[in-house]
């Protein structure tokens, strides 16, 4: 806000990307995710003045609890609040009561317009169901019931944020889709994946298309395949019954992998805004070659973690988990080829592979090139020689390394492969937003460039599907891989099949 | 001529009496080579300060130590002596390193005194000693720059403190920030008034007074008074004769203000905060209309605040020219 807006005083003060007046309702306000992630998010955001004066939080849950008690709450979240989210807190109410009853939505209509009224908060909500999945419909529905999914006045805004899982496959997701837009519109829906409130997964964007050196060799031609790791060294702890019913699949490959599959491999937009980025990873996704149920089994690789050892760590197999059948069949990782099937990606493989209780905790995208088409050294001289790469790192040590051939010092013409390593946390040594604080003040601010779209989520879950229901026949294989290793020996086939080998991230 | 080296953990110090600034070049990669780690240096700017006496040179490298997690960098301090001297320059280069997520990470701090006819062109002693391709930033740590000295034409951007000043420098200030990239800390350093008071005028009762303001009280030092209050009467389009000046401590800016038959004022003052603290509260006569309190920690060391917030825009200030153009109106 600017002059422009009406108020000369915030010229200079970098307001660009300050949230307007508005009420952020938060179901499942009692919830973990409230308190271990929204609200450090939000005083964070409070603390860089990002938040307007006439920002006030509501709370709902169906936990019974005063105005003062969740404001005591929201308070505690945060080891030592700063003086700017102590004064928004004293705006801060609550509506006690369930998801679905209209007595709730009456409560809380009554709530916002005193908001409105002492607050100022222009009529502006943002809804973020920081819920079970199960009830997401329900909130939009009674939304939609008692008119608070409407905006009531020409410049007033409301939105409705909702976290993954958006579906458990493609016809519920459809489903939830077509239960959202009931209520409320598409532009209206930010769908939350916190992998692209990451820095440096936005930083992807910056890489390709800041840079004239990359886009040239970013194709068919230069590339020889591409590898995606998202990897964790963690394993399942006291999430074994959700696991139980998601799987990694589910859990990490239809949105993180393929979020971070589609920046890699989209066309450049026109604009960096919404649509611009949008329109292209929805092409890109619509691009992948949907599996045949005969080639899933050949082209996707379903794990499960036996005990083994962990960074020094004796730790349990999948199936001695709290939480999870001694039986269970659930894949703890995935290990696939995608093919990619348009002008500038066809015959380059995408190998993925995503799992728990790997050896280190690692998101990375390595872009290996071709061999030079002759190399004019002998073959002793380069044994230490291997392809160029790029590689994205993601997390935790975020940055950028680029492989390539030097000679090694000496009388001898040697040349073997270095690594030119680039770290932004040793080049700009500022603390990055947090992922939910970047998207709290986009979805505040209505930036959903960050944000998934309906299109992008059902692509997302046609390139599942076939798996999903080849899986849900109990005689697929189940490849094992013991806990600290790199996953199941089927994996490394996958690759070896093709001539070529995992990366060691 | 004496030359030490000195190596502390992971740091390289070396120290040179009457030297040349190929010995300071060479010192640098010769700290750097004599390390057997591979480290990034992490370098977004190359801050050049000059200072007047040891006490400054201290001041400032003290407070560029505390900024250096923002904004890693080469620091270089020049210390020019009165011309008379026989001409040399004594240095030191100090290699730091710290580890930052795992990752090594230098940077280099050199300290030139400078005697004789070399302090009349440090321009040219500063032009071979930055790093490439991040901006120059100049830091004059006390008065300011002469406008003819050849090093402004160094400086991607000219740093200065106007709380070091006196009032009749205002126009002097304005002259130098029409002409360069001026980045003033006490400026810098009033962000958090300027920020609470424009926040006040959000509240939906508030709005319509924005632009009914007819009066500005200011106190507290002169340059922090001054500032506040030209920037209040650029951003509102008021008169010299609307200000009125009262000294004091700590800032304070006092608004007041007319719309719709009604009067209010909205003010932004220091105040002591929990913890030995300070914090600046902004406030209006509003309570009643849904107006609130708002407050903001101060930081703990102001200087090295100021400094790193001039650094983050590393651009010509245009809110910052205008506060000074409509200062030298009511200044003495």
């Amino acid at each position: 806000m600017t002059g422009a807006d009406g108020n000369p005083l915030l010229e200079g003060l970098d307001t660009e990307r300050r949230a307007p007046p508005c009420a952020l309702v938060v179901y499942g306000a009692s919830g973990d995710l409230t308190h271990r992630k929204l609200v450090p998010a939000l005083e964070a955001l409070a603390s860089d003045r990002r938040l307007s004066p006439a920002f006030a939080l509501v709370g709902v849950a169906r936990t019974p609890m005063s105005d003062e008690e969740f404001r005591a709450k929201v308070l505690e979240a945060v080891p030592k609040p700063s003086a700017a989210w102590e004064a928004l807190v004293a705006n801060a109410r609550y509506v006690a009561g369930g998801y679905t009853d209209d007595a709730t939505f009456e409560q809380l209509d009554r709530v916002l317009g005193e908001l409105d009224e002492q607050v100022g908060t222009a009529g502006n909500r943002v809804h973020y169901l920081a819920t079970v999945p199960e009830v997401f419909a329900g909130v939009a529905a009674a939304l939609g019931r008692r008119g608070l999914s409407t905006p009531r006045g020409d410049d007033a805004f409301v939105r409705l944020v909702i976290e993954k899982p958006f579906g458990r496959d493609l016809a519920s997701a459809l489903e939830l889709d077509n239960a959202l837009h009931e209520s409320f519109r598409e532009e209206q829906i930010y769908r939350i994946d916190h992998y692209l409130g990451k820095e440096t997964v936005q930083n992807v964007l910056a890489l390709r298309f800041a840079n004239a050196i990359f886009e040239p060799i970013w194709n068919r031609r230069y590339v020889d395949h591409v590898q995606i790791t998202v990897a964790e060294s963690l394993g399942v702890g006291h999430r074994g019954g959700f696991y139980e019913t998601a799987g990694a699949l589910r859990d990490i490959v239809q949105n993180h992998v393929l979020q971070v599959l589609a920046l890699t491999l989209m066309e450049p937009p026109a604009t960096i805004d919404a649509k611009g980025i949008r329109d292209e990873k929805v092409k890109v996704l619509r691009a992948i070659d949907v599996l045949r149920p005969d080639d899933v089994a050949i082209d996707v690789v379903r794990g499960q973690y036996e005990r083994g050892w962990v960074e020094g760590a004796e730790v349990p197999g999948y199936r001695e988990e709290e939480g999870v059948a001694p039986g269970s069949r659930t894949e703890t990782y995935v290990g696939m080829r995608v093919k990619v099937d348009n002008w500038r990606w066809a015959g380059v493989p995408v190998y993925v592979r995503t799992g728990k209780r790997l050896p280190t905790r690692v998101t990375e995208v390595a872009m290996e090139f071709r061999d030079v088409p002759h190399l004019p050294f002998a073959s002793k001289e380069t044994r230490g020689l291997g392809p160029n790469a790029l590689v994205l790192r993601i997390q935790p040590d975020e940055g950028i390394a680029l492989r390539f051939g030097a000679k090694v010092p000496g009388q001898a013409f040697r040349v073997r492969s270095v690594s030119m390593d680039f770290s932004y946390g040793a080049a700009f040594l500022e603390e990055t937003p947090d992922a939910y604080e970047r998207l709290l003040l986009d979805a505040m601010v209505g930036d959903p460039t960050l944000f998934i779209r309906a299109d992008e989520v059902e692509e997302a879950w046609k390139v599942v599907q076939p798996i999903l229901e080849v899986w849900s026949d109990d005689a697929t294989p189940l490849a094992r891989y013991g806990a600290g290793t790199w996953g199941p020996r089927e994996a490394d086939r996958l690759l070896e099949r093709d001539g070529r080998r995992w990366r060691n991230p | 001529m004496a030359e030490s080296v000195a190596v502390h953990g992971e740091l390289g110090v070396w120290r040179g009496e009457d030297v040349g600034l190929g010995q300071v070049l060479d010192a640098l990669s010769g700290l750097r080579r004599g390390e057997q780690r591979t480290a990034t240096r992490a370098s977004v700017t190359n801050l050049v300060q000059v200072a007047a006496g040891e006490d400054e040179v201290a001041r400032a490298c003290t407070a560029v130590h505390r900024l250096g997690r923002r904004h890693p960098g080469r620091s270089i301090a020049l210390l020019p002596r009165p011309r008379a001297e026989p001409s040399g320059i004594d240095a030191e280069v100090i290699l730091h390193g710290s580890v930052h997520e795992g990752h090594p990470v230098w940077s280099e701090d050199i300290r030139l005194v400078v005697r004789g006819e070399p302090a009349s062109h440090l321009d040219s002693l500063v032009k071979p000693l930055t790093l490439a391709d991040v901006p120059v930033a100049v830091w004059w740590v006390t008065g300011l720059p002469d406008p003819a000295d050849p090093l402004l034409r160094a400086a991607g951007a000219v740093i200065v403190d106007c709380a070091t000043l006196d009032e009749s420098q205002v126009g002097a200030v304005a002259a130098l920030a029409r002409r360069f990239v001026v980045l003033d800390l006490c400026w810098a350093g009033l962000r958090p008034w300027r920020q609470v008071l424009a926040g006040q005028f959000e509240v939906p009762a508030a709005r319509p007074f924005v632009a009914g303001v007819r009066a500005v009280e200011v106190s507290g030092p002169t340059w922090p008074a001054l500032l506040l209050a030209g920037w209040a009467t650029s951003r509102l389009g008021l008169p010299p004769g609307a200000v009125r000046r009262s000294p004091g401590l700590t800032p304070a800016i006092h608004l007041s203000a007319q719309a719709g038959g009604r009067t209010a004022t909205f003010s932004a003052e220091q105040m002591p905060g929990p913890g030995g603290s300070a914090i600046v509260r902004a406030w209006s006569t509003l309570a009643a209309d849904g107006a609130r309190d708002d407050r903001l920690t101060l930081p703990g060391d102001p200087l090295a605040w100021a400094l790193g917030e001039a650094l983050t825009h590393l651009g010509r200030d245009r809110t910052h020219g205008q506060a000074l153009a409509a200062a030298v109106g009511f200044a003495g």
